[in-house]
Formats: structure tokens, C-alpha cells, sequence
């Protein structure tokens, strides 16, 4: 057999193999997590939050938002927060050194002084100018941390310092929560039994066109531009479905930075955000699980369905490629740093699925994509291609696309149902169809650049541009 | 596999009939999808109707005198035959039962058990699965049907960890205090979550003696001292003083320290020199409770002590003790002072402090 025989082959197998298993978690993904939000479901149905909003007994929580030249919206932002129903909390604010007049307007706002306030510095930061708070007991849970600029990490990092809580809920300032969102965020810490609950996520969905008032999401609309409507539906299927199922699993190596909670004696134990990623939200969670695996202390990452944080997504394929080719870059660092793990049983689930499930299907996916577009269009031009074959194998992928947003969708409307009306659930479907075409490879397209850029180190977040989550008067078109 | 075996089963017919096959089953999710939302719009309706009659009864029931022991009863027919809309029902009963008093509660549960409703819950609460099991005895105790005492108690140490919650949370609403019996047995974990329900409950009721709070301190279930020593707290039972103490050498971290706060509000002459005893073993956790407590209940003869906790490692533990220091006595933030002349960390803690006391 010729050495390009055994390459053929090596390549038809392997990409064979790749795609049965890539289907088989999917679909186990899909299946798993219908147990895990029918459960969720059932268990609070008849749970009262509110006992735990007003109790005394409830534990201290510190929300951590960093900002960084938020002028346009920080008084409502803060102000969204300071509503929240928890009595027993404290809203911390790291200005990361803006060149807006942000620090400005909540000194003005909030009625804000310099106050002495000693940090010990547990997780080493850049410097912190100023600490302000208010004696206007209205903005009691209120402190304003003014620090140089040194990144999301590096404020968070600074936030964690400051705290004086034991359980801190990292955010981006910019995002809406619903009012009950920490009540749900904190329960499951108080529900723990031997194993320690290190960390909650909670599901981020799409704020695009919907209506917002005084900081409080108040209607619900699908999106009306193609690219966030896009993301909608891959939000869901990523926070309904994938999210729900590795937390059921306990493998979940993933919460969003928008939106986690913290036990905060372990994030200092292991050093807090690592500033040298672009991917920090990922690396802590990855980060904390091994010092837990390591120390071989029981643990668990929870997660919950409820649709309690609202964030802005990009509109514009300028905006979303810098997000992807972040997101790409945070993914290939955060496996980098913790290539120890790859496949070895000292880390169990995390290290023998887990890591290898983001390894082979999230990280390497653009890349094998990329290689097996490039492989067609020069077995095209060879005239190598069987296009019976392709044209089947093709049906064959872009069908099983569409049954598994189906399913996110139908999943969606039987639990949330956040999109109520008929013409909006078409929408999103329609969307979907065009998803293979359009919008996958372009989020291809973007992780190919994320890999060049981590391949030249480069380390920029790359600015994201937002247009604020006011009232819109229209739906946003693209 | 060989070659041959694996080019057939990836020859186009397979590929397009797996294809069809997913595109079946995405069209039966659609139509799936679109059955539902029209199943729910239609109950939408329904609901909608049967939420202007229950709101006409309630305006009907408060026009009423208080003692009127007759009822009527809102005509739910025809609907009232299906399961959605008796839950509904009485899911709405419950909510506005959670904002009333007086004779319109009494008339909402008298609604309930008079329209059949309370068959439901009764049947839901012999269901052999635990959700329905768990909204059945929530629903019993929602109404005060207290016939239905007995059967839920055997459920306050089911091995259903929400069974088990709803159980014991109907206990303590019927009975207040006297519930608390179910903690003699009690085999299974009591969640933080589910300690600060109870808590809530039982400040509805009279504080009353807890004969059995001894043996809970002393309980092999780790959930269950805990909760012991947060009663001990929040009800001020001097009487345990030693049962607590002896808690402080459990192996469990958050014994002790719910120990260590316990003792604050519980505290004897001589608390603070045993808690002082017990700082030196402890985390840096349960050390920070320990300071928080000697400021509320430390004596000058305890500044001696705090003034070496000024030179901890830790700054949270040195912010503690110049916290503490200044609590026994205001007047000690000058002490602070002093130390803090040749010690940049103090000086910047006492800055803090002074703050504190100023705001």
C-alpha cells in the first residue's frame, strides 16, 4: 500500500470517527440534559425565593462588575443592581482605569467618597487609586473601587481583594439580571451535602430587541438582527442543552464571565482570574476543579436553566469575529496551561472527558473544518470528488444541524418559553435553516483568525463595541 | 472494519436515508413545537377565564361578613374536570392565601376542600413519584389540613431529599416548635437552604422550650447539630452553654464555627477566655468569628490578647482584632494609633476603622 493510500485512509477513518463521535455527544448531550431541567424543574416549582431575600440567616453575597469606559449607561447599570432582592449584599464596582468620565458619574450619582479602606492584597493587582462609598444609606451596599488599568482579570482579581463576603457573583457590569437572579444563583451553595459547590453558572441569554426599563428587563423579543437571532438560538442550545448536561454529569469546565457564582476561599486559594488569558472566565473554573481534583476534596460546578442574565450580543460580523477569535484564543490558552490533564486519570471525569471533549470538539473543530473545506475545494479542482457522495454526506450533517436546533427549540418552548409568539419561534427556526451556510462558517472563519492571533501572541481583547440595552423604539435590523 | 464495510456503510443511500431520517424527526419536533404553543395558548384562554371567576369570588368573599359559614362556590364546569385546571386552581388558591388572614383565608380553604381540590393533593401525596409526592404534602399544609398531620410526618425523614423538605416544612407550620421532633430521627442531610427555611417559620411562632435541644447538640447527624446551634442562637438558650462548648472540638469546620457564633450570643463570664483557648487551633475563618465575637463580648482584660492579633499574618485577622479592640472600648482606636506609628499595614487598618466608626 502506497504512503498516499495510508494517508487517504488514516484521513477518511479518522474523519470518519471524528464525525460518529461529534454526533454521539451531541446526542447524548441532548438527551442527558432533558433530565437534568426536567429535575431542576420539578425540585423548585414550589420553592419560595423570597425567604431567602429578606432572611438574616441568608448567606453574605459580593457581586463583582468590573467596567471599563461604560460612561454611556453605569448610573442605570448600577442602579439595576443596587435593586436586587438580597438583603445581605454588596455591589462592587472596579473602575479599570476608564478614560471616560465613568468614575465621574457614580461619584456625582451616588453621593461617593474617598474612604480609607486597608486591602490586602491576596491576589497580587495592579494598584487601586481610590475606594469610595456613600453615607447616603440608600447606597449602602455600594463600593466604587478605582484602579489602573490592567484588564477584566486583573479587576476582578482586584473585586475578590475587596470583598468581604464569602460568596462572590462575577458579572459584566452591562448585563441585566432578573430580580431574583441571585436568590437562584446562591441556592444551590446552601444545598450542598459532602461534596464542596465551588462554583454556580446561570444561563445568559440575548437582551437584543427586547424592552428594557430602568434596568429591568420588562418584554422579552426575539432579536430582529439575523446575527443576534443566530446567537439566540445558539445560546440556547449551549446553555439549555450543553451546559445543563455536563453539569448533570459534574464535568462542566465552562461558566460564563457574564454571569457566576464563586465560593471565594477557593478562588483566592488558587490565585483568582489568570490576567495572561483572554479566556479568564473558563481558566478559573478549569483552575479551582484541579486544586479541588489535586487536593481530592469532593466538589461540585452547578449550573441553573433559569434565564436570569440578559446581555447585548454583537450585531455586526466586525463585532462577533472579534468575540469568536477571543472566545478561540481563551479556549486554546486555558487548554495550554492545563495540558496536564489531557486524558489523565488522576483528574477523572475532568481529565479522561471533559478536557478531551473541548480538546477534540471545541477547540480542534474550526481547525478540522477549515481542513476538510480546504480538502474539498482542491478535490474539486482536481476533479476528485465523488459528488454523489458528497452531496448525501452533506444532507446527512446539515439534517442532523437542523434536528438538534429543533430540539434546542422544542426544549426552549417546553420549559422558559421566553419567545411566546408563534411568528417569533418561526423566526428562529428559519433562521436555523440558514445557520450552515452563513453563519457557521463565518464563526469558522473567525476561530481560524483566533488561532493565527494566538499564533502571533496576541493578547488584546479586541474592543466590543456596544450599542446599549436601552428601550429600543424598533427592532434592530441587520 | 474493513474498507470495503466501511465505504458501504457510508455509500449515499445510507447517508440519504439517515438524512430523511433526520429531517422526519426535525419535522415532528416542529409540528411538536407548534402543538405545544397552541395547547398552551388554548389553556391560556382557559386560564384567563377561570382567573376573572376566582377574582370575582374573592371580591365576593370580601364583601361577605366574617362569620358567613356558608359558601358559594365558583361554577369552574366544564373545565373543571381537567387535571391543568384544578392545578391551576389550586396553585392560585395558595397564592392568594400567602397574602390574606382572617375569614377570606379561612374561606379560600374551605373553597379547596369543598370543591375536591384536597382529593387531589391527597392522591398527589401518595403518588410513588417524588415531585408529585412533594407539591401534595406542599398543598396540604398551604391549606392547614391537618388530618393530613400524621402521613407527613412519616415523610420528614424520607429518603427523598425534597419529599423530606416539604415534610418538614409542613411540621413546623402546623406545629411551630413542637415539629422540631422530627430532628430526634432525622438519618439524612438537612440543607443550609432548608435550616434557614425553618428558621423564617419559626419566627412566625411564640418562642417556646425545646426540650430535645440537648440530644440534637449531641446528634451523630452533622446537619442536625448544626441547626441545633443556630437555634441556640436565635433563641438565646443559655441552658446549652456546655452542650455548645463541646462542639467546638467537632472534626467539622462549620460546627465550630456556627459554635463559635452561637457561643456570642449565648455567652457566659467566662465564653471569651474559651473561645480565646480555641483561636489557636483554628481556621482563619472560625479565627475571624472568634475576633467578631471577643469585640462583643470582650472585657479590657481581653485587649491584651487582641493586641497580639495585630501582628497575624493575615490582614483580615488584624482589621478583626483592631475592630475588635475598638468595640470593647472606643477609646482604644488611640491604642491603634500608637501601634500604627511604626507600622504602615496598622496605621492604613486603623484608618479603616476610624472610618467605620464615623459612618
Amino acid at each position: 500500500m502506497s504512503a498516499w493510500n495510508i494517508f487517504t485512509m488514516l484521513l477518511t477513518y479518522g474523519i470518519f470517527i471524528y464525525a460518529v463521535l461529534l454526533i454521539a455527544f451531541y446526542l447524548w448531550i441532548g438527551l442527558y440534559s432533558i433530565g437534568a431541567i426536567r429535575k431542576y424543574m420539578r425540585k423548585n416549582s414550589i420553592t419560595d425565593y423570597r425567604l431567602l431575600a429578606s432572611s438574616s440567616h441568608a448567606p453574605s453575597v459580593s457581586i463583582l462588575a468590573p467596567a471599563y469606559n461604560e460612561g454611556a449607561n453605569i448610573v442605570e447599570n448600577v442602579r439595576s443592581l443596587l435593586s436586587l432582592y438580597y438583603s445581605n449584599l454588596e455591589v462592587i464596582i472596579i473602575n479599570d482605569g476608564s478614560k471616560d468620565d465613568s468614575l465621574q458619574k457614580l461619584i456625582v450619582a451616588y453621593q461617593l467618597e474617598n474612604t480609607p479602606h486597608h486591602v490586602q492584597y491576596k491576589i497580587a493587582t495592579k494598584e487601586i487609586r481610590g475606594i469610595y462609598k456613600s453615607k447616603n444609606p440608600a447606597y449602602k451596599k455600594l463600593v466604587v473601587v478605582d484602579k489602573e488599568n490592567g484588564g477584566k482579570a486583573d479587576a476582578l482579581n482586584v473585586g475578590i481583594n475587596i470583598s468581604a463576603n464569602n460568596y462572590i457573583v462575577c458579572i459584566d457590569v452591562d448585563c441585566i439580571l432578573e430580580q431574583d437572579a441571585l436568590l437562584k444563583m446562591i441556592k444551590p451553595f446552601l444545598e450542598e451535602t459532602d461534596k464542596k459547590v465551588i462554583a454556580t453558572g446561570g444561563v445568559v441569554r440575548i437582551a437584543n430587541s427586547c424592552i428594557i426599563k430602568d434596568g429591568r428587563l420588562v418584554k422579552v423579543n426575539l432579536p430582529g438582527n439575523y446575527w443576534a437571532r443566530m446567537q439566540s438560538l445558539e445560546y440556547i442550545r449551549a446553555f439549555i442543552l450543553g451546559r445543563m448536561a455536563w453539569a448533570r454529569m459534574n464535568g462542566l469546565m465552562l461558566i460564563s464571565g457574564a454571569f457566576g457564582a464563586f465560593d471565594k476561599e477557593i478562588a483566592i486559594k488558587v490565585g483568582g482570574y489568570n490576567p495572561k488569558t483572554v479566556g479568564e472566565d473558563m481558566e478559573l473554573v478549569v483552575r479551582m476543579r484541579r486544586f479541588m481534583e489535586k487536593s481530592k476534596l469532593p466538589y461540585k460546578v452547578s449550573y441553573i436553566p433559569d434565564p436570569l442574565c440578559w446581555t447585548e450580543a454583537p450585531t455586526n460580523t466586525r463585532i462577533l469575529g472579534r468575540q469568536r477569535n477571543r472566545w478561540t484564543r481563551g479556549t486554546i490558552e486555558t487548554l495550554k496551561f492545563h495540558r496536564i490533564m489531557f486524558f489523565n486519570p488522576k483528574y477523572h471525569l475532568l481529565g479522561m472527558v471533559s478536557y478531551p471533549y473541548w480538546f477534540f470538539f471545541e477547540m480542534l473543530a474550526p481547525l478540522i473544518e477549515a481542513f476538510g473545506i480546504v480538502v474539498f475545494l482542491l478535490m474539486v479542482i482536481f476533479q476528485l470528488i465523488n459528488w454523489h457522495l458528497f452531496i448525501a454526506l452533506l444532507a446527512c450533517i446539515v439534517s442532523f444541524g437542523y434536528l438538534y436546533s429543533a430540539f434546542a427549540a422544542y426544549m426552549e418552548v417546553t420549559t422558559y418559553n421566553m419567545y411566546r409568539r408563534r411568528t417569533d419561534m418561526m423566526k428562529l427556526l428559519l433562521t436555523a435553516l440558514t445557520e450552515p451556510f452563513v453563519f457557521h462558517p463565518f464563526v469558522v472563519w473567525a476561530a481560524i483568525k483566533g488561532y493565527i492571533d494566538y499564533l502571533r501572541r496576541k493578547k488584546a481583547w479586541g474592543e466590543m463595541t456596544r450599542q446599549g440595552l436601552g428601550t429600543p423604539t424598533l427592532p434592530d435590523k441587520n | 472494519m474493513n474498507s470495503g464495510a466501511f465505504f458501504r456503510l457510508l455509500s449515499p443511500e445510507h447517508l440519504y436515508f439517515s438524512a430523511a431520517l433526520f429531517a422526519l424527526l426535525t419535522l415532528l419536533l416542529v409540528g411538536m413545537i407548534y402543538l405545544f404553543l397552541y395547547i398552551k395558548k388554548r389553556r391560556f384562554r382557559v386560564k384567563k377565564s377561570i382567573t376573572g371567576q376566582l377574582n370575582d369570588w374573592i371580591s365576593e368573599q370580601m364583601t361577605m361578613e366574617e362569620d358567613g359559614s356558608f359558601i358559594t362556590l365558583p361554577d369552574f364546569a366544564p373545565h373543571f374536570k381537567k387535571k391543568y385546571v384544578r392545578q391551576f386552581i389550586t396553585d392560585n388558591l395558595i397564592n392568594f392565601k400567602k397574602s390574606v388572614a382572617g375569614h377570606l383565608s379561612d374561606s379560600v380553604v374551605r373553597l379547596y376542600e369543598h370543591s375536591g381540590l384536597k382529593k387531589d393533593s391527597e392522591a398527589r401525596m401518595k403518588s410513588l413519584r417524588w415531585h408529585l409526592r412533594s407539591r401534595g404534602i406542599y398543598e396540604l399544609y398551604m391549606m392547614q389540613q391537618r388530618e393530613s398531620l400524621s402521613d407527613i410526618l412519616d415523610y420528614t425523614n424520607s429518603n427523598n431529599e425534597y419529599v423530606r423538605m416539604e415534610a418538614q416544612t409542613a411540621i413546623i407550620g402546623f406545629d411551630g416548635f413542637k415539629g422540631l421532633i422530627f430532628l430526634n430521627d432525622l438519618h439524612y442531610p438537612l440543607y443550609e437552604w432548608q435550616q434557614i427555611k425553618l428558621l423564617e417559620q419559626l419566627d412566625a411562632f411564640n418562642s417556646e422550650e425545646m426540650p430535645h435541644l440537648p440530644s440534637w447538640l449531641r446528634s451523630a447527624n452533622s446537619y442536625v447539630v448544626q441547626f441545633a446551634l443556630k437555634l441556640t442562637e436565635v433563641y438565646q438558650q443559655f441552658r446549652v452553654h456546655g452542650e455548645v462548648v463541646q462542639c467546638l472540638g467537632s472534626d467539622n469546620q462549620k460546627i465550630r464555627n456556627q459554635a463559635i457564633k452561637t457561643l456570642g450570643s449565648i455567652a457566659h463570664e467566662d465564653t471569651v477566655f474559651i473561645l480565646r483557648q480555641q483561636y489557636f487551633t483554628e481556621t482563619i475563618a472560625n479565627q475571624l468569628e472568634i475576633l467578631r465575637q471577643t469585640g462583643i463580648n470582650g472585657t479590657e482584660e481581653d485587649i491584651e490578647f487582641l493586641k497580639g492579633r495585630l501582628y497575624e499574618e493575615d490582614d483580615s485577622l488584624k482589621l478583626e482584632a483592631g475592630r475588635a479592640i475598638v468595640a470593647i472600648t472606643p477609646g482604644h482606636i488611640a491604642t491603634l494609633k500608637h501601634i500604627a506609628a511604626n507600622d504602615p499595614i496598622i496605621h492604613s487598618i486603623a484608618n479603616q476603622i476610624k472610618y467605620e466608626l464615623t459612618s
